[in-house]
């Protein structure tokens, strides 16, 4: 036990002069090479009897570690000091790995999903091909309705439509969900409009529904001044308009402050929502007498142009990596 | 809708400045989307016509005089016209409506003694300031009384009619084949959808659209017969989309009209061709079957302030109905509602609520948390694992685009594909927008061969859905699909692409599924390997896939190398199981070499032998070797020593 003891101290004692490479070199193979003073002491013990090298054993395997550890230590130490900084030019550039980038749109949807989900929204798939029943009529859009113009849809052969609104699932949801309860759905759109820099036939919607025995418009309002809240992150000023859609009443519509670059104030409308139509309530076999319930749905892509300062809408399909590696 | 400010002002005190009161029809109206000033001192206010896609009575200067008396709480002073007398006995105007929900009610009034001249310069002026033409006196007061009480009035020549002073008028829908010449000059081919207006059975008019060019009023006429009816907004609003044509006549029939209102139009007319001297009435007719009268809806407090969620003062509520003309009965607990026929918006309690609410102003409204319980809300689980491997992607080094889900046939072409039997559009926006797609390849490709041009080498990836078709009745199904390409330009290894980019799928069917189907490129090229995954099918797999781990030996592994040639076309997936499958020593292979030498390659497997129990010895193995190397004889192969 004692010869461990030395040997450590010993060890300790050399360490302390050692100045370059070479020499740490030099105390590696003195204490760990193979023919070393540490495995000396392991040859050494087994010619002692059992109980001994049980207990020497361990020790002389700790003190083998701790050898080690600080040799380590000190070469990574030394090393740097003889190569720095005149042989690594530090303003060399890294090669960076080759990482993937997710659509700014999938972010955004991700973002606002995950505020809803926070506040106990149930999150829900949408279609993208549905029919005119659930798009209109269950909405309360009786065919030949003029408020129909407002959606310029597309039509398959069969009469069915590429969805011009998320607001398609409300009638699904309604009658799947018992309420209480309150539910988001993330979709693609498609409404028929030239595309130029500000337009676009294709576009992303998160309709959001509550129902419940007493919802209101204070809690509308308070739902959509949460959700502004927490996405911009403080209170961005806001204000509610009237509006019309068929399957609300009221209808409304939240705007926002947004800050030109020249440093002017504008009112962007972002939310149009409103308290759901009795028509719309009944249709799904709610009794209106006894339910209340509120829907909105946002625009993706305009959140992310304002973000980032996109101006052309068409980048998002156009699939240009110098765009989307930008995210 | 364009208002003047200066006409709203012939109704209404307006004592705030014109920006004071945008931003009050903004908040509590419709937006208000410019206020310009305009001739003869006038300010023009432009407001969007969405929000008023329901209130016909709001496209008038005294249906905008009401809201803006409620909306600044300023006294209303709409002025009342002396009614027109009925027809005398020698008059004989006859009219026949085929179906009178088409057309509830037709006014018509005979005028004689008609002075055509240019207008008064007000007259004018005000028409241009809201967006309207002057033409001539007639024409321009039926415009003027149009824009100042919402009913539109066509003016018909009267001698173009009938010569006799006999006149049969009809409303019917036209007979295909019909054409007529509109006012604008174009000769019009009408369909059964149009509502027209007849004489002795001939059009003469497109109901609540545009009139004929036969029997419009010129420098040669001396009477007139004035329409004033009432259109059905559904049918309006269909005929007016067959033709593509859309006036302000229709513009107001379409968000639907009071019947009740043909009379004022016609007394605003009146008034204004007596104080210009420009013509005396001879007489009217009025088809009129059924009145329309005012609803009542009862409404209660508790109602109105649970909805609203604020506790508004009776009084208050009675104010707002008052300025907005509506009669009201105050009982003990509720109000006794009587709406005025022009709001024919108005039918439910729901719709009176939003008149108090935004009167009151929304702004005043406490914004409040709905209480729900604590349950937790929950992502569908596709859309979570859709998730999941976004970013899991992502870390692999593709980027996700996005991409239309309406593509042409030019675009299926380019991989081979066809459009046959994709869902078709009837009115896409170009051919290259005409089919809704059922793959996800061919833009894909489209995305790749753009890349291409800036990049040497890239991944890329969509997920998005396969519409298929089932039936003209059944929606289709839409099927989530994953495409992933893997792009380098100077890897001219192909096996080597391969395998770099079937190791990025590997990794994902790995990592949800324990699933160890054959992944296969769907589309190859010098440099390129696209692929496609079913996600629905992944998805399924992931949520049956029991993430159980496997123990860790912590005995050390004996490390052999097997060495062989093979030929070139032997599936060394395939040997790898097999070998795999021989014993339950071998935990794993690992494909280490291979190198060509003319038409053989050799290829050396690292079989690694674990046991969870023991150390192994060498003695264990030797036969696990020597059955790997029977294995590999009996399957052809030359296996080196």
């Amino acid at each position: 036990m004692d010869k461990v003891k030395s040997l450590r101290e010993e060890f300790e004692n050399e360490i302390k002069n050692v100045r370059d490479k070479k020499a740490v070199d030099s105390l590696y193979i003195k204490y760990l090479g193979k023919k070393g003073l540490v495995n000396r002491l392991l040859t050494d013990i087994t010619k002692m009897p059992e109980t001994e090298k049980k207990s020497l054993g361990p020790l002389i395997n700790s003190l083998k570690k701790d050898i080690d550890n600080k040799i380590k230590t000190l070469q990574g130490s030394v090393f740097s000091k003889e190569t720095s900084p005149a042989s690594l030019d530090k303003t060399l550039p890294g090669i960076k790995p080759q990482i993937g980038h997710i659509h700014p749109i999938t972010q955004m949807k991700n973002y606002a999903e995950d505020i809803f989900l926070t506040m106990g929204f149930e999150i829900v798939d949408s279609l993208e091909i549905d029919d005119d029943f659930n798009h209109f009529e269950a909405l309360n859009f009786p065919k030949g309705h003029p408020a129909r113009d407002m959606w310029d849809t597309f039509w398959t052969k069969e009469y069915f439509l590429p969805i011009a609104h998320t607001s398609t699932m409300q009638h699904r949801i309604l009658k799947t969900h018992n309420p209480p309860f309150r539910v988001i759905i993330p979709g693609k759109c498609f409404r028929y409009e030239a595309t130029d820099t500000v337009h676009e036939h294709t576009f992303y919607q998160i309709e959001g529904i509550y129902v419940s025995k007493d919802a209101s418009l204070a809690e509308l309002i308070g739902t959509l001044e949460k959700f502004v809240y927490t996405y911009y992150g403080y209170k961005i000023p806001y204000k509610i308009q009237p509006t019309y859609f068929p399957f609300v009443e009221p209808g409304l519509e939240m705007l926002v402050e947004h800050k030109l670059k020249n440093g002017q104030k504008k009112w962007l409308e972002l939310i149009p929502a409103g308290m759901i139509h009795p028509n719309v309530l009944k249709a799904a076999g709610l009794d209106p007498n006894v339910y209340k319930g509120f829907a909105w749905a946002i625009g993706l892509d305009r959140l992310v142009m304002l973000k980032y300062g996109i101006s052309d809408i068409r980048e998002f399909h156009k699939g240009d990596l110098r765009f989307l590696q930008q995210f | 809708m364009k208002i003047s400010l200066n006409w709203i002002k012939d109704f209404t005190n307006i004592t705030i400045t014109p920006q004071e009161l945008c931003e009050i029809i903004s908040s509590k109206l419709s937006e208000v989307e410019s206020l310009k000033s305009a001739g003869s001192n006038d300010m023009v206010i432009e407001i969007e016509n969405k929000a008023l896609t329901h209130r016909g009575d709001c496209f008038s200067m005294e249906g905008i005089a009401r809201e803006i008396s409620a909306l600044t709480k300023s006294s209303l002073n709409i002025p009342s016209y002396a009614p027109i007398k009925g027809s005398p006995e020698r008059l004989l105007i006859n009219i026949d409506i085929e179906n009178s929900k088409d057309c509830p009610r037709y006014t018509a009034v005979k005028i004689k003694e008609v002075r055509l001249e240019p207008s008064p310069k007000y007259i004018q002026e005000r028409l241009i300031n809201c967006g309207m033409r002057p033409v001539n006196n007639i024409v321009d007061f039926t415009n003027y009384a149009m824009l100042e009480t919402g009913q539109p009035l066509h003016a018909f020549d009267a001698v173009k009619l009938n010569k006799e002073n006999k006149y049969n008028l009809g409303v019917r829908h036209a007979k295909e084949g019909e054409c007529l010449e509109t006012l604008d000059g174009v000769n019009r081919k009408l369909s059964k959808e149009n509502l027209v207006i007849t004489n002795e059975d001939k059009p003469i008019a497109i109901a609540g659209i545009m009139g004929g060019k036969d029997t419009e009023v010129d420098e040669s006429t001396k009477e007139m017969i004035l329409e004033a009816a009432n259109f059905n907004n559904f049918v309006t609003r269909r005929s007016s989309r067959k033709l593509g044509l859309r006036t302000e006549a229709s513009l107001r029939f379409e968000k639907s009209l009071d019947p009740n209102l043909t009379s004022r139009g016609i007394e605003k007319f009146i008034s204004l061709i007596t104080k210009h001297n420009a013509g005396k009435v001879e007489g009217l007719r009025d088809s009129y079957p059924e009145e329309k009268k005012s609803i009542i809806i009862e409404l209660t407090l508790d109602f109105i302030n649970k909805t609203i969620g604020k506790h508004l003062e009776k009084k208050e509520i009675l104010e707002i109905l008052a300025f907005l003309t509506f009669k009201t009965d105050e009982q003990e607990n509720s109000i006794r509602v009587t709406v005025p026929t022009f709001r024919n918006d108005i039918s439910i309690k729901e719709d009176l609520i939003e008149e108090i609410a935004r009167i009151y102003g929304y702004e005043k409204i406490t914004p409040t948390l709905p209480m729900k319980d604590i349950s937790p809300a929950t992502i569908d689980s596709k859309l979570g694992f859709i998730r999941q491997v976004k970013d899991l992607l992502k870390v692999l080094g593709y980027s996700e685009i996005y991409s239309y889900s309406f593509v042409g046939e030019a675009l299926y072409k380019k991989v081979g594909l066809t459009t046959k039997n994709t869902l078709e559009l009837i009115n896409p926006l170009s051919p290259q927008l005409k089919f809704v797609r059922d793959n996800l390849l061919p833009s894909m490709y489209e995305k790749v061969e753009l890349n291409k041009n800036n990049f040497d080498k890239f991944k890329l990836f969509e997920i998005g859905k396969e519409i298929k078709t089932k039936n003209s009745k059944e929606l289709p199904e839409e099927i989530y699909t994953l495409c992933a390409a893997y792009f380098d330009k100077n890897q001219t290894n192909q096996e080597l692409l391969y395998r770099k980019s079937k190791g990025d799928m590997e990794v994902l069917t790995e990592r949800f599924s324990d699933l160890d189907s054959d992944i296969a490129p769907t589309l190859i090229e010098p440099g390129l390997m696209i692929y496609k995954i079913d996600l629905e099918y992944l998805y399924k797999k992931y949520s049956t896939h029991k993430n159980t781990i496997k123990d860790i030996s912590t005995y050390p592994p004996i490390i052999e190398n097997v060495s062989f040639y093979t030929k070139k076309e032997s599936k060394i997936g395939e040997i790898i199981k097999k070998i795999r499958s021989l014993d339950t020593l071998i935990t794993e292979i690992e494909f280490e070499d291979t190198y060509e030498s003319e038409d053989k390659k050799s290829i050396t497997l690292k079989i690694i032998y674990q046991d969870l129990q023991k150390s192994l010895s060498v003695n264990e193995i030797t036969p696990i070797r020597e059955n790997i190397i029977a294995l590999l004889e009996k399957e052809g192969f030359q296996v080196r020593r």
